[in-house]
């Protein structure tokens, strides 16, 4: 909302400068966006009489004029060929200005110019630039001070008003909240109008058939109006808020709507055919001309102002073409209507139109403002366009709507806000706001003005006095007497602890978007029926994310493509999946990718080792074993995201991830320059089978004796099932065994390898001696040869 | 006569002993080695001050060219021991250690900034006795809207603009909702804060993102009431930005808290003298707050006269843009390791 300091001090006296101002009124919840100086578009300016017209003896197309301005006598030289004796012109002074040239005593080709007479477009006024403006004799005279309102020089505050406050959608709303700020009272212009004595029931008719859509229609006539421009205070007021002056009965109805906050509509009574006018909810495909020039086609919510055959009007959103005040019009009917904000706020939706008009329905307009707006406008017409107005309104508000009365308890005030207001501090904010006190002590009871529909609770009080009390003057309490609680959340201690693993282990974490495009979602997870978005803004982010997988694919190229080829990355990543029963189902993943050297940089001492299968195992082992997740097995899988190199990983028998070299075709899709890896683990799977406690195990107390075995199978034998049969074996004195080389080549046959053992023989209550150990161990040889034709590698 | 010797032989002589020494040069490895040939060649009883000696037996006429010669030889002696014992010591320094030469490069994990934040969030709150409550981004219209006094056709609904995946479902358009959840499964008292992600129909640009992370605060109590919420306020303003931390309250409008505010924080540039960055107030907008609208208790059962709440929100991007001076939201989701190594 634009306000005009010049309009507002109209209504109210105060002292003080914009920015304070603007301050103030941030500072009780009416933010001032912006503070816009306005400088006049001339000044100096006034009427001149033209007294002579004289050719300057050294040019020919430039002419010296003498110039009566009242208080003296000018020469001006002037070069507009429609300068001639006897007419009244406007004359900047020396000292003023028009736009951006300031007027000073000059001489042009030798003669002293001490003034300049205006065209339309020097003054701003108008694109015409023909000549001179040459003005009404009947309505000037010289020396009085040209266009005086369009001089001054203002200062517009653009406010941002919330939605809860319609009030505030204008300059007399505005200039409550500034009396309430300064302690002072509000100057209403008076709506008195004369009128003329027809009765204005002969002359129209008002039925509404909607009156929840429409509760109150008021109706003024105003007869034989002279439609003209409109004077130049009011030109200057509406230019001021960014409105387009058109004609004197439209710039009335707005500037009304500016000053009240109440919308107005004027229709050409002549065009309101059979003198009726008829609220109703439009037809089915009902179609409508508007002011605007655009066919609009309705629906039975809408609702229209009709008179005896036609729609003349769209409700609370926009007139119609054919109804419109045009220079013909002799006759003026003024509408003043109350509509609910609901239907016109779906109205305008749909059309998407938003008006000044709607953006004030739609919030709450008030139903007992409609008399003082057309009043005020009526009186406005009879004295700007010489209307006659009729005699008496037509006024149809079948259930007039009360003004509501709220209590307001000094303790309820404390106990919200934590500090004691005065009752006589409390009674002053709310009776300058409006809020007139019936009664003044426990409780404070008010009487709450329709304008104010925001006001519907004691709570809503409440603010209101803190409001202008101030938020500064309640104090920060920092002494609490807090109830001690237990909640913990698991789920957010467990994505910490997995967060600090990863990071441990050099992974940099990434939070990914989660809004994603079609190919994004079909080209990792085709089975899963992704959750589509309804309003996207860009087919972009049509779907919300079925994969973490493929914002990783995203991080990784993204960082390629910029040049760094060592990356490794983790993210706890939310995906969703479309569920029947549960609409959409969220699940959390364990996601991340890695590429590129073990090192992430050069190292003088090691060959660069690219990462690999095992080196990701390796990382994804020591993250398991640091959450202490137990029986972790591995198992081949042939999941389409990943190469043969991969493994599905178990804990007791229940999967809770995969990982593995990234499939050949998504690095071609993500124009990968090269290999990588990545893992994708289930959250809730995971964290599941962290152990909620650990208990102590004794630290053996007895030497380990320490033995190492090679043994050669065929390939199809796996390190797992030979470690299994050692453990099943060796019972319980084997405690740990680990591969320390597994070998291929010369001496051993083509699908043989030789893998290499540490065992680890420990005993609980004893050292263990070598005749102990060697029976066991003879037998771990014997069963790995049975088991798998295996031989002892000498 | 008995050893006259012509300066040409002396000169063979000269040249053969130079190829004796650079040979056994070569042999030796420490610097013990090479003093026992320093001693052969060069010492008092050496072979070249012998070799000085034999100087009186070449005929006059030719005994400057073979001194010459000599002097030669003696110098290119002693210049290759010295340069050789240089060497031999470096090598020592060499097998103690270069400290300079890198160390075992590792990677280098990363939290990423926005973690880091919230969990310095996380940390105050809980210090303060907060506990934490999540809930599901895709949100149904009633826990988003509705049961927040935000009623469907309400002007406020535009406030937000609003990603819907059907009719009845939205993504969240702020963690508010579990404010609801939480206190539709619980009694009061109720000291929650809920971080998550939202969603708003927002063009991305250097401020705006369609995806955004928020903290979401709830308190309710019998005697809870604005002092408190300001006092709240104000430990997380030092916690996060310093002891020297003001804060400022500002009417405002949201449906579910009445009174509403927005609250800033000091700039953390000028520190509230007043700055660009500020645009001259000395004040930076951080988000909002108020007491829970009683229409709100009415959603989930509790009785308004018998308790009060406060809830505030809060935007971690915001947070994170201000402490580290981030200009530009997007660099949160682009991931580049350019920009997280930097955290
Ligand atoms: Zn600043």
């Amino acid at each position: 909302m634009k306000i005009s300091l010049n309009w507002l001090k109209s209504y109210i006296d105060f002292e003080c400068d914009p920015n304070s101002l603007a301050h103030k009124l941030t500072m009780v919840g009416l933010e001032v966006e912006e503070i816009q100086p306005i400088e006049p578009p001339f000044s100096n300016v006034v009427v001149g009489y033209v007294i002579s017209v004289k050719k300057h003896p050294n040019a020919d197309k430039l002419s010296v004029c003498q110039v009566d301005i009242g208080s003296e006598k000018l020469s001006v030289v002037c070069g507009a060929p429609n300068v001639r004796e006897g007419i009244l012109v406007p004359v900047v002074k020396t000292g003023g200005h028009v736009g951006e040239m300031n007027v000073k005593e000059v001489k042009i080709r030798g003669v002293v110019s001490r003034g300049m007479i205006c065209s339309e477009r020097e003054l701003g006024l108008s694109d015409n630039h023909k000549g001179i403006l040459i003005l009404d004799k009947n309505s000037q005279t010289p020396g009085k001070p040209f266009l005086e309102e369009m001089q001054k020089s203002d200062t517009v505050l653009q406010i941002d008003v919330t939605p809860n406050r319609p009030d505030c959608l204008s300059h007399i709303g505005i200039a409550r909240e500034v009396g309430t700020i300064f302690g002072k009272s509000l100057r209403i212009p008076s709506e008195h109008v004369e009128t003329t004595d027809i009765p204005i029931d002969s002359l129209a008719d008002v039925t509404i058939q909607d009156q929840d859509a429409c509760p109150r229609y008021t109706v003024r006539i105003v007869k034989d109006v002279q439609i003209a421009p409109s004077p130049d205070w009011l030109q200057s007021r509406l230019q001021s808020v960014g409105i387009r002056s058109i004609n004197n009965v439209v710039d009335i109805t707005n500037f009304v709507l500016m000053e009240t906050g109440h919308p107005l509509h004027a229709f050409d009574y002549d065009y309101i055919e059979q003198h009726k006018i008829i609220v109703r909810k439009a037809k089915k495909g009902e179609k409508f001309i508007t002011l605007d020039d655009t066919e609009r086609i309705l629906t039975v919510d809408d609702l229209l102002i009709c008179d005896g055959r036609r729609p003349v009007a769209l409700a609370g959103i926009m007139g119609g073409q054919n109804s419109e005040v045009s220079d013909t019009t002799k006759h003026i009917l003024l509408e003043s209507a109350y509509f609910d904000s609901m239907t016109i706020r779906k109205s305008a939706r749909r059309l998407v139109m938003s008006t000044e008009a709607s953006q004030r329905f739609e919030r709450g307009a008030d139903p007992n403002g409609t008399l003082y707006a057309i009043n005020r406008a009526a009186s406005l017409i009879a004295e700007f366009a010489n209307g006659k107005v009729v005699e008496g309104t037509i006024d149809v508000y079948p259930r007039p709507i009360k003004p509501l009365s709220i209590s307001l308890r000094s303790s309820y005030l404390k106990r919200v806000l934590g500090v004691e207001i005065p009752d006589d501090t409390v009674v002053t904010i709310l009776n300058d706001l409006g809020l007139e006190c019936k009664s003044i002590h426990h409780p404070i009871t008010v009487s709450v003005p329709t304008y104010r529909p925001d006001l519907q609770n004691e709570i809503d009080l409440v603010e209101e006095v803190v409001r202008h009390y101030g938020f500064e003057h309640i104090p920060a309490n920092t002494i609490n007497h807090i109830q001690l609680t237990t909640n913990r959340n698991e789920a957010q201690e467990n994505t910490e602890l997995i967060r600090d693993i990863f990071c441990g282990l050099g992974f940099a974490e990434v939070w990914n978007n989660t809004l994603v495009s079609e190919s994004h979602v079909k080209s990792l997870t085709p089975n899963i029926k992704p959750i589509s978005i309804q309003n996207p803004l860009s087919p972009e982010t049509q779907y919300l994310r079925t994969s973490g997988i493929a914002s990783i694919l995203d991080n990784l190229q993204w960082n390629l493509n910029r040049g760094e080829r060592n990356l490794r990355f983790f993210e706890i990543a939310q995906t969703f999946q479309y569920d029947t029963e549960k609409c959409g189902l969220e699940k959390w993943m364990i996601v991340g990718g890695l590429t590129g050297e073990c090192f992430p940089k050069p190292y003088w001492k090691n060959k660069s080792i690219t990462v690999d299968f095992y080196h990701l195992k390796g990382l994804l082992g020591s993250f398991l074993s640091r959450l202490q997740i137990p029986d972790i097995t591995f198992q081949t899988t042939n999941d389409h995201l990943f190469e043969d190199n991969s493994a599905a990983i178990y804990s007791k028998k229940k999967k809770i991830g995969i990982f593995g070299e990234f499939q050949k075709h998504l690095i071609e899709c993500w124009s990968l320059k090269q290999q990588a890896y990545g893992f994708q683990l289930d959250f809730e799977a995971l964290t599941e089978e962290i152990p909620k406690i650990t208990k102590y195990k004794d630290i053996p107390k007895y030497p380990a004796v320490k033995l190492d075995l090679a043994m050669i199978v065929d390939e199809c034998v796996s390190s797992e099932q030979m470690i299994d049969a050692i453990f099943k074996s060796g019972g319980k004195l084997v405690a740990q065994v680990d591969i320390f080389d597994v070998y291929r080549g010369k001496p051993l046959k083509e699908n043989e390898k030789s893998v290499a053992f540490a065992l680890t023989f420990i005993s609980k209550d004893r050292t263990l001696r070598e005749d102990e150990i060697n029976p066991v161990f003879d037998k771990i040889i014997q069963n790995l040869s049975n088991k798998f034709h295996a031989s002892l590698r000498s | 006569m008995e050893s006259q010797v012509t300066e040409k032989s002396f000169v063979q002589r000269i040249q053969q002993i130079q190829n004796e020494f650079e040979s056994e040069l070569n042999q030796i490895k420490s610097l013990k080695d090479l003093e026992g040939v320093r001693i052969a060649y060069a010492g008092r009883k050496g072979v070249v001050s012998s070799l000085f000696k034999q100087l009186g037996n070449i005929p006059p006429e030719e005994r400057k060219a073979a001194g010459q010669s000599l002097n030669l030889l003696k110098q290119f002696v002693s210049q290759t021991i010295q340069s050789r014992e240089n060497s031999l010591s470096c090598r020592n320094v060499k097998q103690k250690i270069d400290i300079t030469l890198p160390g075992e490069p590792h990677y280098t994990g990363r939290l990423h900034p926005l973690t880091q934040v919230l969990r310095e969030i996380k940390l105050c709150f809980q210090n303060m006795g907060f506990s934490i409550a999540q809930g599901p981004e895709v949100e149904s219209e009633y826990y988003n809207f509705e049961a927040l006094n935000i009623p469907k056709g309400h002007p406020a609904r535009d406030m937000h603009d609003t990603i819907f995946v059907d009719d009845n479902l939205v993504l969240r358009t702020h963690t508010s909702p579990v404010q609801i959840r939480v206190m539709e499964n619980q009694s009061p008292p109720v000291r929650i804060i809920a971080p998550g992600r939202c969603y708003r129909r927002d063009t991305p640009d250097a401020s705006h993102s369609p995806f955004f992370h928020q903290v979401e605060g709830l308190c309710v109590d019998k005697n809870v009431n604005f002092a408190d919420l300001k006092g709240v306020i104000l430990t997380f303003a030092r916690h996060m930005f310093g002891s020297d931390m003001k804060i400022r309250f500002r009417p405002s409008f949201f449906p579910f808290t009445e009174p509403s505010a927005e609250y800033d924080f000091s700039c953390l540039i000028c520190r509230g003298r007043g700055c660009r960055v500020c645009k001259g107030t000395g004040w930076v907008e951080i988000s909002g707050a108020g007491m829970v609208n009683p229409v709100v208790f009415g959603y989930v059962g509790y009785d308004p006269e018998e308790y009060t709440g406060y809830a505030f929100g809060m935007g971690i991007e915001r947070i994170a843009m201000l402490l580290f001076e981030i200009p530009d939201i997007r660099l949160f989701f682009e991931n580049d390791m350019r920009f997280l190594n930097q955290f």
